[in-house]
């Protein structure tokens, strides 16, 4: 599966492009930044709302970011779609991500295929680690 | 000229960036079925309109920074 990376305003060069995979949630398709400096795949507390949890009745976790600022996440379990595949798998929720976009960790996604970056032709693909 | 691969989204969200607004596009990134000051709002108001599977985001200004760069 390839997914094209996505160009998003900024106010440091104009645009910035980033591999973005969008998850497919029963509310439609959220973009989540790949990120496989994170050891967890992370969504806003908002987005655990409108998927109707009570977001701080998950597992509590404290986090910590590359600052080291340290933050709480709520881990819940929750049916997904990529590309099209579907999966039930624990996803952290936090109020204090500094960013509304979602967060592809290694936990997940790195887990499940090969990630495969072309930063040239700003496409991210994903392959089966059966494939030669 | 080459085509080039990327999703651009800047033109798009630029209307609603300076208020953060929530934006539901549809599968082309081409069209906003609607906005919203929450998520809750724009899930709704595509619900109403009978839009399945939207594409949801949160209009920003910036988005760099999200992983450690210039700021």
């Amino acid at each position: 599966m390839k997914f094209r990376y996505h160009r998003l305003p900024s106010k440091v060069s104009k645009y910035v492009d980033v591999p973005i995979i969008p998850i497919g949630l029963k509310f439609g398709l959220y973009p989540c930044l790949v990120d496989s400096g994170s050891d967890y795949s992370f969504l806003h507390g908002r987005i655990g709302e409108a998927l109707g949890l009570n977001v701080e009745d998950g597992e509590e976790v404290e986090i910590m970011g590359i600052t080291g600022n340290k933050m709480t996440a709520y881990f819940h379990k929750i049916h997904f779609t990529i590309g099209g595949w579907e999966y039930n798998e624990n996803f952290g929720f936090s109020y204090k991500l500094g960013t509304d976009l979602g967060i592809w960790g290694r936990d997940i996604l790195f887990n499940k295929y090969k990630v495969i970056f072309d930063q040239k032709k700003k496409i991210v693909e994903l392959k089966d680690y059966t494939d030669a | 000229m080459k085509k080039e691969n990327i999703i651009d989204l800047t033109k798009i969200l630029k209307p609603y960036a300076n208020k953060r607004l929530w934006v539901a596009l549809d599968s082309t990134y081409s069209k906003v079925y609607g906005s919203g000051e929450t998520i809750l709002e724009v899930i709704e108001e595509c619900k109403k309109n009978g839009i399945k599977k939207p594409f949801i985001i949160r209009a920003e200004e910036n988005y760099s920074g999200i992983a450690p760069s210039l700021i």
